[in-house]
């Protein structure tokens, strides 16, 4: 990845933040808002592989855990897995397939979402696991697919502009 | 230390996710440094964030409005139906309101009219009314078949309306007080006077009455009552024509002439009562008996 690739995804993580946080709550739909930065995870990691889906998953993560000035490492811990498991289990697909990140990012919504609950019971910070959120969580899981499905272009178009040929994530 | 170099990656997962857990617990509650970098982060995405919300704000209020233009559209025009239906149920209450008025004062009428008279009352409804303006002249939906029989008298409640002039087997053609060929036997109703004469029609298209009096010297006045006088056979005594609203003389002085105004608005008529004889084999006098409307003084 290209040095103005890193920029690029930078600048769009900070865009996903302002807009996950200024209007995605505007935009729900039965209770379930879309999760724009789990989005970008998932296409990163599909898109390139599982160490940029990593490390953007941290990035993001990071960003959103920051801006709710709380439980530092929730969403690190959430989309960092997210972004390792999606570009790991996804290496070797055609990666160009549209119907491969839709179905991931339903997937790794319900993924995502699922161990956040997990962690949040853990730290005895709420009551979110009752079977009464499954159907919310599901609608999210679709309401993201479906912005996938209208990313997915674009990703690509930024994945060849500032494709691995040029630079590859140290490690 | 083979073991940690082969599992190197394995291990530094497992560390990093120690130390989340870790942060995780120990940012569980708000802390100064924490709350520092989150506000460098507001800091930072909040221009942004506010640019969006407002635009979505704006694309969401624009989406919500124009929702709302057509719900309203749509309310709008429920709304004017429910009236447009409202007003013709107020109208057709009102229709049945006067029409129940009219049909208990015909009730009250009948219920009178049985008791003291050779008559008895039958209800019709007028169906049609002369086409031209020089006649005037209606339509009941009563005829032979239900005993009606040319002469009949034909009354509502306020007062004398005519008499029919021809019938049909289902229906019966009246002739109003106010047409040219009809004329009935009157006398004014004053405790002093009971003067005498004939009230003809004077047809037209602003139909009136007028009393020609037998004596050129009769006790008559403005406001004077005038009722049948019965001596023709055909009209029941006392029936209401109208009141006197003018008394005039003759050219040469030697008639007396009163306008009256009718009793009853014939040109509202809805229901009508027709007097059918209470023996049915004592038919009333036809039409045209050899003076005007059939009556003359005895």
């Amino acid at each position: 990845m290209t040095r103005g690739g890193i920029i690029g995804l930078v600048i769009t993580g900070w865009l996903a933040l302002a807009f996950q946080a200024g209007a995605a709550h505007m935009l729900a739909v039965g209770g379930a808002k879309p999760d724009f930065l789990l989005v970008l995870v998932v296409l990163a990691a599909v898109v390139f592989d599982w160490r940029v889906g990593l490390v953007y998953g941290i990035f993001l993560g990071l960003l959103q855990d920051l801006w709710i000035g709380q439980y530092i490492g929730l969403h690190v811990l959430s989309k960092g897995a997210t972004g390792f498991v999606v570009g790991y289990v996804t290496q070797g697909i055609y990666d160009e397939s549209l119907p491969v990140p839709v179905l991931f990012t339903f997937i790794a919504t319900v993924a995502s979402e699922t161990l956040l609950v997990l962690l949040l019971e853990f730290m005895g910070a709420g009551r979110y696991f009752v079977p009464a959120n499954l159907p919310v969580g599901l609608r999210a899981a679709v309401y993201n697919a479906l912005i996938t499905l209208l990313l997915f272009r674009k990703a690509l178009a930024f994945r060849r502009a500032f494709g691995r040929e040029h630079w590859e994530v140290p490690w | 230390m083979t073991f940690l170099y082969r599992y190197r990656h394995i291990l530094a997962g497992l560390v990093i996710i120690a130390l989340l857990l870790a942060a995780i617990v120990y940012t569980s509650s708000e802390t100064p440094a924490v709350q520092r970098v989150r506000s460098w982060v507001l800091q930072v995405v909040w221009p942004v964030q506010d640019l969006f919300h407002r635009v979505v704000a704006v694309g969401g209020d624009s989406i919500e409005f124009i929702r709302e233009v057509g719900q309203y559209r749509l309310e709008n025009e429920r709304l004017r139906e429910e009236i447009e239906r409202l007003k013709t149920l107020e109208v057709q209450a009102e229709e049945l309101r006067q029409e129940n008025q009219r049909l208990e004062r015909l009730l009250e009428f009948k219920s009178r009219l049985a008791s003291d008279s050779p008559f008895q009352g039958q209800a019709a409804n007028v169906i049609g009314r002369n086409p031209d303006t020089w006649f005037a002249r209606v339509q009941v939906d009563k005829g032979s078949r239900d005993g009606v029989r040319p002469g009949t008298p034909v009354v509502t409640a306020s007062g004398l309306v005519g008499r029919v002039s021809m019938t049909e087997p289902f229906t019966s053609t009246v002739l109003l007080l106010t047409d040219p060929d009809s004329g009935v036997g009157a006398e004014v109703q004053r405790q002093t006077s009971r003067a005498g004469g004939v009230v003809r029609g004077l047809g037209g298209p602003e139909p009136g009455l007028v009393m020609q009096f037998y004596d050129r010297d009769a006790d008559v006045l403005v406001g004077d009552r005038v009722v049948t006088s019965g001596y023709g056979g055909i009209f029941p005594r006392g029936l209401p024509i109208g009141l006197v609203t003018e008394v005039t003389t003759g050219e040469f002085g030697l008639v007396k002439r009163a306008v009256i105004q009718p009793a009853v608005e014939l040109d509202r008529l809805h229901e009508v009562i027709l007097l059918l004889p209470d023996e049915m084999d004592a038919p009333p006098g036809g039409a045209g008996d050899g003076t005007a409307g059939g009556e003359a003084r005895p």
